[in-house]
């Protein structure tokens, strides 16, 4: 079962309540210490990576629409809400931003029609443009968290400028205009000496509110996004967002995988994992790379460590405990497992094995999701993994 | 304030227009010739690369000290021969070249110069550079002679060498290498010539560098310079160009900056002086091309040697400055140039950046004319959205809302400006007079964009003019796009008063746990409020006076009884009037009872909370109900395309397929849980409270505290703002004294237009039409629209604009936005006015208040920024007396704000201060009466 993603999206204090303490953190803080000089980085040579950051029109992207069609008729409504199945039927504003951009790369218009209308009907809450987090179909009220999630947010407003700019609907484009500068007002510090930071939501997260904040989860860069938003808010630096996500990655590696922790303290330039919460790669992290390759950027560096968490069990996919190195799960659905395949076919042009072609009925929403947008990366950029 | 934000599109835009300027400007200088460009002697053995850039020279000169060194170190063979003088990057500020002229020193018997740098040229064959050296030697030591064997050692390595030649001046460098490894092993003893060996080392790196810095592989580039110790003293100056914008495309800025040094400091020639600068103003941050623009010869007559690039420059710091690269503002004259330059340029974005300059420096009134100005040379939307917010910023609302209707079609910054201006109005409480036109297509664009933040607008002033049916309305298509609290409210407000009691119920019970306020509909508090207007509106004249005698009598009752809970039911003092009840969830209407009938306080802290409210009666069937928690309200947009679709757009899905069912199907529970963020909800006045939040909270949230703008945002930087600034919502001119009188805000509101209700709004949206002259414009009040007036129009904006739109010539946007600004006179006017000058003390201030002592404190210690800001402070709450008003035209002219001051200086007679910035989003109406 996927932890939940976003469980810990909760206010600062409710997360020093919560159970969730990291066993051994000065051992990954020591680490995170070493891991900031020079950085020996798998056993892997560095290689020079030939990727193409073009930003490309995700409308009409998707070339396996009957993937789409299945998707929708088991995780989407009829009214448009998305659900996680692995987590008590739940909704979430990242959940609802997925199903939107695999309804534009599948063009299909009335279904965005129908999840973009359940996401504004429900979600947009709060007294500003975000959106709350969280819903669940069996409590009253519906919305269970006030708060935001940012990559929630960010993926509803990709999803909108590309609705945008593939149907020429300027309603769409508005929408998303607001949701981005609103990201950009509320959730980006711009001006800080590690370059511009993402905080995860607009509450709980930031220098004021935790002893070790600004907290970040890497994972919430998603790269992709940033260079279609100036589409719509080009006033916003989110080139300056990509790079700043890649160095902050090269920055935040731990332990002997030099993997990051889902959530990195990045307080005072001192990086390290955040207090109280697991130290842990897992759920969430395992979208880092999926986010870098289909963005095409990143350079070898960026890579190294997930190409050899991919390497060391050939594509098995496992949740890592960063200070021991030890692997704490194994993520066993084929969803998590296209990830592994992504990365080996953006550094190694290797071809998507036939098992990865086409998502599992099997999986649930979380692996089900990432699986198709890692096909979704790999048709828009590394067509020539999908040759036999 | 998304808006806030919007101006910086140009800014980008602009930006890259500097970047392009620059290069523009390189390009036209690719006619230079240079020295040491010339052929050299035969063989022609240097092939230059095409070059976009000035051509200057190879190899730069050395001085005659680096050649010196240069003579006691061993050149290797296939190593880049250190060149003269490479001892580092950074050889000091440009001494070493030409500074000994006509010294005429004498050399000691037998001693000879120093003609080290004179072999190197001649090794090289550059003719033109020995000559140069030559006379240098010779003001230097006059009667020394040239040596005979100048050229000598130049030729070692034999005729016999041209074969190898060839291939070089043919960059068959492979070639070369192999016919020397072959000559090597055929001729045991042989060696290529020191010059061969080292133009070919140095020609290997440089086509190296350049093939990877023409291919955009920098990282590659650098991975290379750093492996193979590159000698950037041993570099052309294409090569120094690629290696520094390498660096500085990499981020090594540091790197990137000693480089452009190095050239500077080397290098004599005026065209690749200027263009090393723009070339960093290209790659760089401006704060790091400054040290090099600073390292420029300044003549006798005060002229920079980078003058003849001067508007570049300024360009660049404009443009820094915009991206907040720049804490200081561009010095006067420096800025009065630039100004003369985009005055008589015919691209729009010179002046539009002065524009920006402006409105970034909060000289509204200046950007305006510059914005008109760029708008006049054909600039496009983002000029007038920029012109749009200078007008906005002057308070001139009913400008900035045709402007942004006239440019909504091309920018939809415009068209969210056009939304969030009437918006304002559209909110306020004792709604002004809105014509009739206005709001139709105010209407009509709403629906376009699907916009909650239009159908909120419209609903309020539906419902604040007693449009009850209309509201209800427009509050469902706000539900539907934007659901936040103050909108379901008044979603629900208007379906009772819509009589549509089952909707009512269903928001209340839908919402119970999120929004207090909803659910405060059923569990209202004791304030008495005036009757409202509109049921005043409808009542004969005996129930009028029968209502507002009741709420006389209670508004006695009411001031003779201590503090009540305030509106929103969260106590004053932090108290609870429920202190000693036990806590627990309520399970309906009748647990409501039991606990209120069965619980009494035991431990007051005040009289007043010694006696709880009474509970109001529920009625079972209303609430609680278990109520499916999704909201089903849906709307589309009649969204009009902008632009072109997407070709494959066509061959998209066009009817719904399959999609999954509900996967819940009940029970719902009847009992709200926790929300994160949300605060106490009402009936926890009576005892209950909720079930633990799915994180496990089980107390409510602080909603004033649970929204802190995280630290470093812009939303932090706005609040702190905000804070020194208005600080509320403008409620509208005479709303104060409406509000004391409800019979006359009845009156008023009799004569509102109707809204049209969301199906009216259909078709293409009204253009520009003809504004009848309102029946019930409000005069200028105390709302800030009516603070600033300039100096040279006397009649009222609105009567221009009326006048102005009626134009039928107004056809294009620029057409309209020009005809509407046709009041503006021109500036010169005010340029004219000799302005006071400023003492460098300001008399003591008559002020008696804080405020006004601190700005006159901070003036004296020149702190005039901090005067300006108390002064802003200060104005939000009352008005500026002539002594403080003199302080701030003082403070302006320190600051060079000359323009600002001149506004100020012209309007010493007003009774009002000067507007300096509001743009709130509407607050939360409150109802006049539930």
């Amino acid at each position: 079962m996927r932890a939940l993603k976003a469980a810990t999206l909760r206010h600062a204090t409710a997360m020093v309540a919560a159970v969730l303490v990291c066993t051994s953190l000065t051992q990954a803080q020591t680490a995170a210490q070493t891991a900031q000089g020079s950085v020996p980085i798998g056993a892997e040579t560095r290689r020079l990576l030939t990727l193409d950051a073009k930003p490309i029109a995700l409308g009409g992207a998707l070339k396996t629409p009957q993937y789409w069609q299945a998707y929708k008729a088991r995780f989407i409504t009829n009214t448009g809400r998305v659900i996680d199945t692995a987590n008590d039927l739940i909704s979430h504003s990242e959940g609802q931003g997925y199903a939107m951009l695999l309804a534009v790369a599948a063009n299909d218009r009335p279904a965005f029609d129908r999840i973009w209308g359940w996401t504004r009907a429900n979600l947009m809450v709060r007294d500003d443009q975000l959106m709350a987090w969280r819903w669940s179909p069996n409590h009253r009220p519906g919305v269970s968290d006030m708060n935001n999630a940012s990559d929630g947010d960010i993926l509803v407003a990709w999803a909108l400028t590309e609705a945008g700019e593939l149907w020429a609907d300027v309603a769409y484009r508005v929408a998303a205009r607001r949701i981005a500068v609103e990201v950009g007002r509320k959730l980006i510090l711009f001006k800080t000496k590690q370059g511009a930071l993402l905080l995860p939501a607009v509450t709980g997260f930031a220098a004021g509110e935790r002893a070790d904040g600004p907290v970040l989860n890497l994972s919430y860069y998603v790269f992709p996004a940033f260079a279609r938003l100036s589409l719509v808010a080009p006033e916003l630096d989110w080139n300056g967002l990509i790079q700043s996500g890649l160095d902050l990655l090269k920055s935040a590696r731990f332990g002997p995988q030099n993997l990051p922790t889902e959530w990195i303290s990045f307080r005072e330039n001192e990086i390290r994992p955040a207090d109280g919460f697991p130290a842990q790669f897992s759920y969430n992290s395992i979208r880092i790379p999926l986010y870098m390759a289909w963005a095409g950027v990143g350079e070898w560096d960026n890579y190294a460590p997930f190409y050899a968490w991919v390497n060391r069990k050939r594509g098995a996919i496992s949740a890592v405990e960063v200070s021991s190195g030890r692997d704490t799960e194994t993520l066993s659905e084929a969803g998590y497992s296209s990830i592994g395949a992504l990365v080996m076919c953006t550094l190694d042009q290797t071809a998507i094995p036939a098992s990865l072609r086409a998502p599992r009925d099997a999986d649930n929403y979380y692996p089900a999701t990432l699986h198709l947008m890692a096909l979704l990366a790999v048709q828009m950029r590394y067509g020539s993994c999908l040759r036999n | 304030m998304p808006q806030k934000l919007t101006a910086r599109r140009l800014l980008l835009s602009i930006s890259a227009a500097a970047l392009f300027s620059a290069h523009a400007a390189l390009a036209q200088q690719g006619t230079f010739i240079i020295e040491g460009m010339t052929p050299s002697q035969p063989p022609a053995r240097e092939t230059a690369p095409p070059r976009a850039a000035p051509a200057p020279s190879l190899d730069r000169p050395p001085s005659p000290l680096s050649a010196l060194e240069l003579s006691k170190r061993p050149v290797s063979p296939l190593q880049p021969a250190p060149a003269p003088g490479a001892t580092g990057l950074v050889l000091g500020g440009g001494s070493g070249i030409g500074s000994a002229a006509s010294l005429g020193l004498q050399l000691a018997p037998g001693e000879g110069p120093d003609d080290s740098a004179l072999r190197y040229y001649a090794s090289l064959n550059q003719t033109n550079r020995v000559q140069t050296e030559i006379r240098r030697l010779q003001r230097l030591y006059p009667g020394w002679e040239v040596p005979n064997d100048l050229y000598n050692q130049a030729k070692a390595g034999g005729e016999d060498e041209q074969a190898l030649w060839d291939l070089f001046a043919a960059d068959q460098l492979d070639d070369l290498r192999a016919a020397i490894d072959q000559r090597i092993r055929a001729e045991p003893g042989w060696q290529p010539s020191a010059e061969l060996t080292q133009k070919l080392a140095r020609k290997t790196v440089r086509n190296k560098v350049m093939s990877l810095y023409g291919t955009g592989k920098l990282q590659d580039l650098l991975d290379y310079i750093k492996k193979d110790g590159f000698n950037a003293e041993d570099a052309d100056i294409d090569v120094l160009w690629a290696v520094a914008e390498t660096f500085a495309k990499t981020r090594q800025t540091q790197d990137a900056v000693q480089i452009y040094k190095s050239i500077l400091t080397l290098n004599r020639e005026s065209d690749v002086r200027i263009a090393t600068i723009q070339k960093a103003m290209a790659s760089m941050r401006m704060n790091d091309v400054e040290p090099l623009i600073a390292m420029g010869a300044v003549s006798a007559d005060g002229k920079s040697e980078f003058a003849a690039i001067q508007t570049d420059i300024t360009r660049a710091r404009i443009s820094a400055f915009l991206h907040d690269e720049r804490p200081t503002e561009i010095p006067a004259p420096e800025l009065k140039a630039f100004e003369d330059y985009a005055r008589g340029a015919s691209d729009p974005d010179q002046a539009g950046l002065v524009a920006w300059y402006y409105y970034k420096t909060k000289v509204f009134r200046e950007a305006l004319e510059w914005f008109k100005l760029a708008l006049e040379r054909g600039g496009d939307a983002m000029i007038a959205h920029g012109l749009a917010h200078s007008l906005r910023e002057l308070g001139m609302y009913r400008e900035t809302e045709e402007v942004a209707y006239a440019w909504r079609q091309p920018l939809i910054n415009n068209a969210i400006l056009f939304i969030d201006i009437l918006e304002r109005d559209l909110t306020k409480e004792i709604p002004p007079y809105i014509e009739p036109e206005r709001l139709f297509r105010y209407a009509q664009v709403t629906k376009d964009l699907a916009s909650g933040e239009g159908a909120q607008g419209l609903a309020w002033y539906a419902y604040n003019s007693c449009q009850y049916d209309v509201a209800y309305e427009w509050f469902q298509r706000a539900a539907a796009w934007l659901p936040k609290e103050a909108t379901v409210y008044g979603l629900a407000l208007s379906a009772r008063k819509a009589k549509r009691s089952r909707e009512f119920i269903e928001l209340v019970n839908r919402y119970d746990g999120l929004f207090p306020k909803v659910v405060g509909l059923l569990f209202p508090d004791r304030t008495v409020r005036p009757p409202a207007a509109c049921d005043l509106l409808t009542a004969s004249p005996k129930q009028r006076q029968q209502m507002m005698s009741a709420y006389y009598a209670a508004q006695n009752g009411y001031q003779q009884q201590p503090q009540l809970p305030s509106q929103s039911g969260r106590p004053a003092n932090g108290l609870r009037p429920t202190i000693g009840l036990p806590r627990q969830a309520y399970g309906g209407p009748q647990s409501y009872q039991q606990n209120y009938q069965t619980s009494a306080p035991q431990a007051p802290y005040t009289p007043w909370a010694m006696r709880p409210e009474p509970m109001p009666k529920l009625n079972p069937n209303e609430f609680p109900i278990a109520m499916n928690p999704e909201n089903p309200l849906r709307f589309a947009s009649t969204g009009k395309l902008l632009g072109k679709p997407m070709p494959i757009a066509a061959n998209g899905t066009v009817t719904l397929t399959q999609m999954a069912p509900e996967y819940y199907r009940g029970p719902q529970p009847l009992v709200a849980q926790r929300v994160p963020g949300v605060g106490p909800m009402p009936y926890e006045r009576y005892g209950f409270t909720l079930l633990a939040g799915w994180n496990g909270t089980t107390s409510a949230s602080d909603p004033h505290n649970a929204e802190t703008a995280p630290a470093g945002t812009l939303w932090a930087t706005e609040q702190a703002a905000d804070a020194r600034s208005t600080g509320g919502v403008s409620r509208g001119a005479g709303a104060d004294a409406m509000r004391q009188d409800p019979e006359a805000a009845a009156a008023a509101l009799g004569q509102l237009p109707r809204v049209p209700p969301p199906n009216a709004a259909m078709g293409n949206a009204m253009q520009f039409m003809q504004m009848p002259a309102p029946t019930q414009q409000q005069g200028p009040g105390p709302g800030r629209q009516s603070r600033l007036r300039f100096d040279h129009s006397p009649v009222s904006t609105i009567e221009t604009t009326s006048v102005a739109m009626s134009s039928p010539n107004a056809s294009s946007p620029t057409a309209q936005t020009l005809s509407l600004l046709a009041f503006l006179k021109p500036k010169q006017l005010l340029d004219t006015e000799p302005l006071p000058s400023a003492p460098s003390r300001a008399p003591l201030a008559k002020a008696t208040d804080d405020l006004g002592r601190e700005a006159a404190g901070r003036y004296n210690d020149q702190q005039y920024q901090a005067a300006l800001d108390v002064l802003d402070r200060r104005a939000e709450t009352m008005p500026e007396p002539i002594d403080l008003r003199l302080i701030r035209g003082w403070a302006l002219i320190k600051l060079g704000r000359d323009g600002d001051a001149r506004q100020v200086f012209g309007s010493l007679d007003s009774k009002q201060p000067l507007a300096s910035r509001e743009f709130t989003t509407p607050a939360i109406i409150d109802e006049g009466s539930p």
